[in-house]
């Protein structure tokens, strides 16, 4: 296997001047800009969070939770700088009498917690005089206190940004040495977000979460026709500087290369309007599976919290759709997982304190589970006696900082794959006439019910074959309708994983594809 | 200033004062050597949401960020920080300088252009005392009014209040990067300077919108109102318009794709208008030669030529944004100045960008970038006229996830969203199922049959940074032939 030699570590370590680089620009690694910060690291945010927890106690809310967070962000844009942004804050969340009431800072102080305790339960305090309003949570936690950090084997934060720009820019040296390729570029961001949870359960949690993404890019130009390349395998991940240099990056990209002189090869024809039997590429299947399904068993979406921004859901009922609503058939089964190793949304405790849950959202077609926060996890659980009754919640919150509210997400979701060993290009080998799709975008309503796919490749296939590109063809679904008409799906090996959707190929009977510029 | 308890009474965002300080710590901070930058932005956020008929998120929001950019041989390095003790200070700044001696000078800033002096208006007609002091009780009563009638009605209510008060000071670098452009010190020069030439810029934002549901998902209404002053925003009026729409969009039948006549509400037009404001750069015809106002190549120029001062749409519109506009509000940032994009049909304007240092040979510094305010010119029919007046159409209340297909012809596509209704013979008849539309704000605009009364839509700015608010205008618009090309069920 080739590997690009691009670590200056390696060369500056084996050279003479080695001693006076590093020494003069040592003072980069792993630092920290903010004093404050570092006091919170080293002394104050365990302290912090005791006097918050035990400010809220003494206010006697029902619940309460105190976050600090501090986040860094090192971004190399590829034209050989570099930027940081270091964002601290403080949050505290109570509920009063079935009210929610939550104040923020980015000074991380107790005078600061003082006021943001009293202000939050004011605010709930007050909001519990209006209409009655009840809330029972999921299941209480257990006391725990406990520290956790996502397992990066190079810390990028550690790595000097020298070696970063110097990795970048020979990426983008060697990519303009390929005949007809122009337009190279390369970036890479890395993320640290520290979190001090505590809450008036008396759990005391510190956990760090550390993310890496990269864009390489490039266009190709052959007989004054240009196409554009990217390598999807740099998507965010919980992964430190290995997901860069771990990676047969140069294979993938000369494969990526080769794909695109496949592409532009192919005729360009009109799609001609109608129902075509369709194979997708795991990362379209991924994002149909995540705007269709996954957003769709959100359980505070279902119960119309987000009606007034992002929408609803087409399950109206939660209650009577539980194991019972056919979305699709057989070979339709949807997993969400926060403790996926190197998922983009991979944590120990979740924005609410809780650990993750395993959660089976499809099982061979039928919705058998929603994502929910502690307090969807009580609404749902008075609803009935689920087989879930003992649970706090799926684990699913998530907030970017401190000056976030916990939110209810998805986690990193997976489309399960199918035993038999196949992937899409043998999906496509079994088509005698019909469409493949690669890199779809989907447009999905404010129900994530209907939608289109569209901005990807889509190949006219016969005989097993890809023979054209079809022109602004776009591929019009209702969720149940697709679901119900998969056909087959990929096999382990066809597994791949973009940004928090891991997904696999599949092919699809009677998919209605459109021309998009097509008026009525 | 190390707590929020330290500000003056009442107030949630740092004074100028407060800015003062902080940028006087990073000029002390600073080597004395090189150019520098400092902006402050300082915000805070009211926010109350309810769903199910139920409040159930009220809060108390607020945040700092100091960005600090050091210039140092003409390499630069930044960093953003939200600590403003001394120590993060100092510290910010020992880093910026730092990444300035490695980073290399970006490319494309060989000839960089001066910044254009800042406007110092401090007592802008965006900021509201009122809205700035506004308190979480308050929210939570109007809250509670606003779901009585929906919840009696058995319909469910979600919603959304926010008051938001912001700042962001800056160091003005008119002089002093001029001096580090001249190869002088910006340092020793502020440092020089018997008071610091720190620009502050506030503004206030209050909004409320509201959707109210059948429970079982049978019709949907929404309405929604915003300005820089909570007394302008009429909840209550917001609330009934929401429940009017729901209990008249209950059941919608189905009808057939096709080309309709359709009356696009304000907040419709608006969102079709999107990706017609976005279009007004020079770049995209006169560099690239592409986009919707290119005219052609001109070989005696030796550049493509543009479609300035070519009639392009029906000649009852004119879109502008005046500095003066008591309703757009004060417009504010660099290169602000009164803009009239489309003169009674014909385009006037096209933006350059101060940063192109291609473009300001063609023009000065018209900027819009970002979401402009703007005005659109109307008319005096009322939508009871406009519908007592077609044979079959559509009332639309408003589209959701508009996206791009062509950006030569600003062809889009779209739902419809929170009602739709069927008009037949003069009279509202029918509600009706939402659909998708492929259509062109270019086709619609030489479409028009009749318009409304200019109003102001619902248009907040989202982005907590935003020292700009981006209100807009529109009539109620009555057009032909637009195209929805299928039927969507969700509602």
């Amino acid at each position: 296997m080739k590997t690009i030699n691009l670590n200056r570590r390696t060369f500056i370590n084996s050279s003479a001047s080695a001693v006076a680089v590093i020494g003069g620009l040592k003072g980069y690694s792993g630092n920290h800009l903010l004093e404050a910060d570092k006091e919170i690291r080293m002394t104050k945010g365990k302290s912090l969070i005791v006097y918050g927890q035990n400010l809220l106690s003494s206010n006697k809310v029902d619940y309460g939770d105190i976050r600090i967070t501090s986040n860094r962000a090192r971004n190399f844009p590829g034209n050989g700088s570099f930027s940081q942004s270091e964002q601290m804050g403080i949050s505290i969340r109570v509920l009063v009498n079935g009210y929610w009431g939550f104040a923020c800072s980015p000074l991380c102080t107790e005078v600061e917690v003082a006021r943001l305790v009293k202000d939050a339960v004011d605010i709930a305090r007050y909001n519990s005089s209006g209409p009655k309003r009840s809330v029972e949570m999921g299941a209480s936690l257990p006391e725990e206190s406990g520290s956790w950090s996502t397992p990066v084997r190079v810390d990028p934060f550690d790595v000097h940004p020298d070696e970063i720009n110097d990795f970048l820019a020979g990426f983008i040296t060697i990519m303009s040495r390929y005949k007809g390729v122009t337009d190279p570029g390369a970036k890479a961001g890395f993320t640290e977000r520290e979190q001090w949870f505590g809450s008036t359960e008396n759990r005391l949690l510190h956990q760090i979460r550390k993310s890496s993404s990269g864009s390489i890019s490039f266009a190709y130009v052959e007989n004054n026709r240009k196409f554009g390349g990217f390598i999807d395998t740099l998507s965010t991940a919980s992964l430190g500087w290995e997901l860069f240099i771990d990676q047969p990056l140069r294979e993938v990209f000369e494969q990526e290369l080769e794909d695109v002189k496949f592409d532009i090869s192919l005729p360009m024809n009109p799609i001609d309007v109608g129902r075509y039997d369709t194979v997708i590429d795991s990362m379209s299947s991924g994002k149909l599976m995540k705007d269709t399904i996954a957003n769709a068993t959100v359980l505070s979406r279902i119960a119309g919290y987000n009606a007034n921004d992002i929408g609803t859901s087409y399950i109206v009922d939660p209650e009577e759709s539980y194991n019972t609503f056919k979305i699709g058939n057989e070979f339709v089964n949807i997993a969400s997982d926060r403790s996926e190793v190197g998922g983009m949304e991979t944590v120990k405790w979740d924005a609410e304190g809780v650990p993750p849950a395993e959660v089976k959202l499809v099982t061979d077609g039928v919705i058998t589970d929603y994502t929910t926060s502690r307090e969807m996890e009580g609404w749902f659980r008075n609803m009935q006696s689920s087989p879930q009754a003992n649970r706090t919640s799926t684990g699913s919150t998530d907030a970017d900082s401190a000056i976030e509210l916990p939110k209810s997400t998805v986690g990193n979701v997976s489309f399960l794959p199918g035993k038999e060993q196949v992937k899409f290009m043998d999906i496509i080998g079994n088509l005698k006439k019909g469409i493949a799709v690669k890199r779809m975008n989907t447009d999905v309503d404010f129900q994530c019910l209907n939608g289109l796919g569209s901005h990807g490749m889509c190949y006219e296939v016969r005989d097993g074959k890809r023979i054209g590109l079809l022109v602004n063809a776009a591929m019009m679904f209702r969720a149940p309708e697709i679901w119900k008409s998969v056909t087959a799906v990929g096999g382990p090996a066809s597994r791949f994983r973009f940004l928090n959707v891991t997904s696999v190929p599949m092919a699809i009977k009677d998919c209605t594809f459109i021309d998009i510029t097509r008026k009525a | 200033m190390k707590h929020y308890s330290d500000l003056s009474s009442g107030s949630r965002i740092l004074s100028p004062e407060d800015c003062q300080a902080i940028v006087k710590d990073v000029i002390d901070a600073s080597s004395a050597d090189g150019g520098l930058s400092v902006s402050i932005s300082t915000w805070w956020n009211g926010e109350l949401r309810w769903a199910r008929n139920r409040i159930w998120d009220s809060n108390d929001r607020r945040n700092i960020n100091v960005t600090i950019n050091r210039q140092i041989r003409r390499n630069s390095g930044g960093v953003i920080v939200n600590q403003i003790d001394k120590e993060s200070i100092q510290a910010a700044v020992r880093f910026a300088e730092s990444i300035a001696t490695m980073n290399p000078r970006p490319v494309g800033e060989e000839e960089m252009v001066p910044e254009p002096p800042l406007l110092n208006k401090s007592e802008m007609i965006i900021w509201d005392d009122e809205t700035s002091h506004s308190e979480s009780k308050v929210r939570s009563d109007i809250a509670n009014s606003l779901m009585k009638e929906a919840e009696a009605e058995g319909m469910m209510a979600a919603g959304y209040i926010e008051s938001r008060a912001g700042a962001v000071a800056q160091l003005s670098l008119g002089s002093g990067y001029t001096a580090w452009e001249e190869g002088h010190n910006s340092i020793q020069y502020l440092r020089s300077l018997p008071s610091l030439p720190v620009t502050y810029q506030r503004l206030t934002q209050a909004q409320c919108s509201v959707t109210v549901r059948h429970p079982l998902g049978k019709g949907s209404g929404w309405a929604g109102a915003s300005s820089y002053n909570w007394n302008s925003v009429s909840a209550e009026a917001v609330a009934r318009k929401a429940l009017d729409k729901c209990m008249a969009s209950l059941d919608p039948v189905r009808i057939e794709p096709g080309r309709y006549v359709v009356m696009l509400e304000p907040q419709a037009v608006d969102g079709l208008l999107g990706m017609l404001m976005g279009s007004f750069s020079r770049i995209t015809p006169e560099v690239l030669g592409r986009g919707p106002w290119v005219l052609g190549f001109d070989q005696g120029l030796g550049m493509w030529r543009s479609k300035l001062g070519t009639k392009i749409i029906d000649e009852r519109i004119t879109i502008s944004q005046s500095m003066n506009d008591p309703q757009l509000g004060y417009l504010t940032g660099p290169g602000t100045e009164d803009i009239t994009w489309i003169d009674n049909g014909v385009l006037k304007t096209l933006e350059s960008e101060r940063t192109n240092y291609l473009v300001p040979r063609l023009n000065s510094n018209t900027s819009a970038s970002g979401r402009p305010s703007f005005r659109m010119s109307g008319g005096n029919t009322s939508m009871e006229q406009m519908i007592s007046e077609t044979q079959r159409g559509l009332i639309v209340t408003r589209f959701s996830n508009i996206s791009p297909i062509s950006d030569d012809t600003l062809l889009c596509t779209g739902i419809t969203r929170d009602g739709l209704w069927l008009v037949e013979k003069g009279k509202i008849t029918k509600a009706v199922q939402n659909m998708r539309f492929t259509e062109s704000p270019l086709f619609v605009l030489n479409q028009i049959v009749s318009l409304g009364v200019p109003v102001p839509v619902f248009r907040p700015v989202t982005y907590e940074n935003s020292i700009q608010l981006s209100p807009s205008i529109v009539p109620v618009i009555k057009a032909n032939d637009f195209s929805f090309t299928s039927v969507n069920d969700a509602i």
